[in-house]
């Protein structure tokens, strides 16, 4: 099987729409610059950045000969898969230039939050409905990232929509065991 | 040789096949059993007929009931592989990747197939579009292309790899008349292999194609047999006249102030020779 997705794994990069994450790139890396130009501290940067990258991560999932190749031999997990280690490399890449960039705590820029947001995501766009699942799924991150922004702090909802930031490995390994049990969806 | 389920010799086989979108029966309780040959799939909008093909082609999984496809059993896992490396499948409206070309996207769907030789691959991929009447459009991006010829690059998708089930979600849709006679050619070949399960609105194209029609509606497979036997199941309840029948069943224009009925004839009425579309007509009416 390794060997069909490494065959797969050219035309599938060529599947993939890039210009939403190119364009998203460029602008998370502009403004990165500038704040970093000005000397000021780019605290809300990096977790904008996670919540767009992972967004658009979980964006690539969107396949739409999805019909057409729903019984090849190559499930629609493994292509899925195949189409977020492409993704996910190219969504690493800005992170770490990103991080270079921004002048922010190293805690800020640590690749966990970025994992949690897009594991969310992709849990929920496995187990979202056919059409819509993607979609959903997509929204996740900018929405836990908005909620997250929206309540204050100190109580326990704070602390539960802050767990992408404080805690986020638990959340990869949770969404990670969700999107197992769909393997087969 | 071609693996048969060992009990009934069918290709294709299901008994008591049921599937709900909450409360709507959308296939129910569905036995079949498929040989070689091609079987045309017939009824109306809403009859359930993607619902049974795309559980066919194991997209979908049943709420009740057996399918054996090709010999093997579907819902274990190793089996339904073995079953999708064999089949060929055409969805209703399928979409491509318009950046890619012809060429390009039928052996996306070889490599996805599991066949490792790029140059069979390639060869394979050219003779499917040849034959669906695509050879000079192969090298062009699909977004380039026309509603009919990427509907036939979806379908030379489905043929790569002389699948022995080839489950069809209305394949002769957005076809020019000559290119739907280009397509019976090329699916009579494929029936030669195997099974080949289409669904139409067109009733000519069972006629020409098919020796085995099956009737849907409601979910329901309401006629099953020879398409000349469903032709002639309307046989003396057809006649014309030019104005309205009180007796008549259904009635629709033919031709500028001819009418055709179905139903029982009154006396001394011009019974004609039914054909496809009255059989077809008239086992939906009586099956409601
Ligand atoms: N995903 C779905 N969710 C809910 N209902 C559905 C879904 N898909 C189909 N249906 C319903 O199931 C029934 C059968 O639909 P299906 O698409 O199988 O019909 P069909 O015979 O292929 O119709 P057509 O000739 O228009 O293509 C319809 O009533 C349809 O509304
Ligand atoms: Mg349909």
């Amino acid at each position: 099987m390794i060997a069909v997705l490494a065959r797969a794994a050219l035309p599938t990069s060529r599947a993939i729409r890039w210009t939403p994450i190119a364009g998203a790139s460029a602008l998370l890396l502009v403004a990165a610059m500038l704040t970093a130009a000005s000397g000021r501290p780019a605290d809300l940067l990096p977790a904008v950045a996670a919540a767009a990258l992972a967004s658009l991560l979980v964006g690539s999932l969107h396949d739409p000969a999805h019909d057409l190749l729903a019984p090849v031999p190559v499930s629609a997990m493994q292509r899925r898969a195949l189409r977020l280690a492409l993704m996910g490399g190219a969504v690493l890449l800005v992170w770490t230039a990103l991080g270079l960039l921004a002048q922010t705590s190293p805690a800020a820029t640590a690749v966990g939050s970025l994992l949690a947001l897009a594991a969310s995501g992709v849990a929920v766009a496995v187990w979202g409905p056919a059409r819509t699942g993607v979609l959903l799924g997509a929204v996740v991150p900018v929405l836990w990232f908005a909620v997250d922004q929206a309540v204050p702090g100190g109580g326990l909802a704070a602390d539960l929509v802050g767990l992408w930031r404080t805690d986020p490995w638990p959340v990869v390994a949770v969404a990670l065991v969700v999107c197992l049990m769909g393997r087969h969806r | 040789m071609t693996t048969t389920d060992t009990v009934t010799g069918a290709l294709l086989a299901t008994t008591g096949l049921t599937k709900r979108y909450g409360p709507l029966t959308a296939v129910d309780h569905v036995d079949l059993s498929l040989g070689r040959g091609i079987v045309g799939l017939l009824g109306p909008n809403g009859a359930g007929k993607t619902t049974l093909l795309r559980i066919l082609a194991t997209v979908l999984s049943p709420d009740a009931g057996d399918v054996r496809l090709l010999g093997l059993d579907p819902t274990e896992p190793k089996e339904r592989l073995e079953i999708r490396r064999r089949i060929g499948f055409l969805p209703q409206s399928p979409r491509l990747y318009g950046g890619f070309t012809p060429l390009e996207m039928v052996d996306y769907v070889a490599i996805l197939k599991e066949h490792t030789d790029k140059t069979w691959r390639r060869n394979e991929a050219r003779a499917a579009l040849e034959a669906l009447g695509l050879g000079d459009r192969m090298h062009q991006r699909i977004r380039t292309l026309s509603g009919g010829m990427q509907q036939r690059v979806a379908l030379a998708a489905a043929l790569i790899g002389t699948p022995q089930l080839l489950v069809l979600d209305e394949p002769a849709t957005g076809l020019d008349p000559e290119q739907r006679i280009a397509l019976r050619s090329v699916l009579a070949g494929c029936a030669d292999e195997g099974t080949v399960l289409l669904s139409t609105h067109n009733t000519a194209e069972v006629s020409a194609l098919c020796q085995h029609v099956l009737v849907m509606d409601q979910g329901r497979i309401c006629w099953s047999g020879a398409p000349e036997d469903l032709a002639a199941a309307a046989q003396g309840q057809v006649w014309e006249s030019p104005h309205d029948e009180p007796t008549a069943v259904r009635s629709w224009l033919t031709g500028p102030g001819n009418r055709r009925h179905l139903g029982t004839p009154p006396e001394g009425a011009r019974v004609v020779t039914s054909t496809l579309d009255d059989g077809y007509l008239l086992v939906t009416r009586l099956a409601r």
